[in-house]
């Protein structure tokens, strides 16, 4: 599942000291600073190399990855568009 | 030229560094020699930094590669172009075109300081595109690039890649355009990256640049190292390196691993930023230039 993937990458890579553990696929990741800066570059990179996309300038919005779901539901669209 | 500075001498390491500002033409530049303490130079090497936060980035590694090829015989000057760093001037003036004749400026005064000729050129990121054009100048023999600007413009697109994705983070809104942030560069001068101004001469003097233009006549030997990062740009490197061959050059394009992006690195307690005291590219730098210029002298 692309959510799980990506929910454990970013508890066991990106998260901040102690907003790891209680990570949600509704978790705020940008409100409450789940990931910092350098984890959301991290972020995007990983999701190129490992899902075969390519992540707009356009698609760096809060409504793409506010969350774990926002996330998953850009790389099926991106997934589904590279098709 | 002349120049003031100090000088300090490491017994230990058997080194001798000066620092100083060369007073040339125009506003004074700033330069850091390495020197072998105890017998002379046996070549110069001249390292051209990158510019802005990649400046700091990679400021730690260039010291350690100066300091490591001093302790191998060699004289190592580093510098900060004018408009940046120590120097004068003003970085609003700053192009391609100026930080050519810095590099050209404090390759003279390695060789006057010394007795050294030049012999090799080290150049990151937009300082490739600075490191090839004085090696092509003075005729060296060895030329290394570490992660070079695969072109001009992609000093700039990751520059503002990196701030759209600071500008989500940070605020959780819809950060600014790609488009709206080089208009702002292009109709009022300068634009900020996360606290680095970068300005409209330097932009278009780079713009239309590209690595395989300025390396139209390489070196006899040169080496590519690709510093971790995003991928892509592995294939370009080995493309360029074909290229060169094909004109009699001997190419190789090394892989050392690096953590972090270039433009959002963590800084450390002390205030320094970090990874940039990882010593892979260093001591592969320092071992291939020894190779090299040991085999052609």
């Amino acid at each position: 599942m692309i959510e799980d993937q990506i929910r454990v990458f970013i508890q066991e890579e990106l998260s901040t000291e102690g907003s790891g553990a209680s990570l949600t696929d509704d978790s705020l990741l940008l409100e409450q600073h789940v990931i910092d800066s350098l984890g959301l570059f991290h972020l995007v990179g990983y999701l190129e190399s490992e899902f075969g996309i390519e992540v707009d300038d356009a698609e760096l919005i809060p409504e793409n990855f506010g969350t774990v779901r926002d996330i998953t539901r850009l790389v099926e669209i991106k997934r589904e568009e590279g098709r | 030229m002349t120049a003031r500075g100090a000088t300090r001498t490491d017994d230990a390491r058997g080194l001798r560094e000066d620092a100083e500002f060369l007073f040339g033409d125009g506003q004074p530049i700033f330069g850091f020699r390495h020197l072998p303490l105890r017998q002379p130079a046996r070549a110069g090497v001249v390292i051209c930094s990158p510019v802005l936060a990649e400046f700091d980035r990679n400021y730690r590694r260039e010291f350690a590669l100066g300091r490591l090829l001093a302790r191998d015989g060699f004289a190592v000057q580093r510098f900060h172009y004018r408009g940046t760093g120590n120097s004068g001037g003003d970085a609003a003036d700053v192009s391609l075109a100026s930080l050519e004749e810095d590099a050209l400026e404090a390759s003279r005064r390695l060789t006057e300081a010394s007795g050294a000729p030049v012999s090799a050129v080290v150049g990151t990121r937009l300082g490739s595109f600075v490191a090839i054009r004085l090696a092509a100048r003075l005729r060296v023999g060895a030329l290394v690039l570490w992660e070079p600007l695969v072109d001009g413009a992609q000093q700039f697109g990751e520059a503002i890649r990196a701030r759209l994705l600071h500008d989500l983070w940070d605020k959780a809104v819809t950060p600014r355009s790609r488009e709206a942030l080089t208009r702002e560069l292009v109709d009022r001068g300068r634009v900020d990256v996360l606290g680095y101004t970068i300005h409209r001469k330097l932009y278009e003097s780079l713009a239309s640049r590209s690595l395989a233009q300025e390396l139209g006549s390489p070196p006899p030997s040169v080496l590519i190292v690709a510093i971790g990062g995003r991928s892509q740009r592995r294939g370009d490197y080995d493309r360029i390196a074909e290229a060169c061959a094909e004109q009699g050059s001997s190419v190789s394009v090394r892989v050392v691993a690096q953590d972090e992006p270039w433009w959002l690195g963590e800084r450390e307690e002390d205030g320094s930023v970090g990874s940039g005291t990882r010593t892979d590219v260093v001591e592969l730098t320092s071992g291939w230039i020894g190779t090299v210029l040991g085999r052609e002298g």
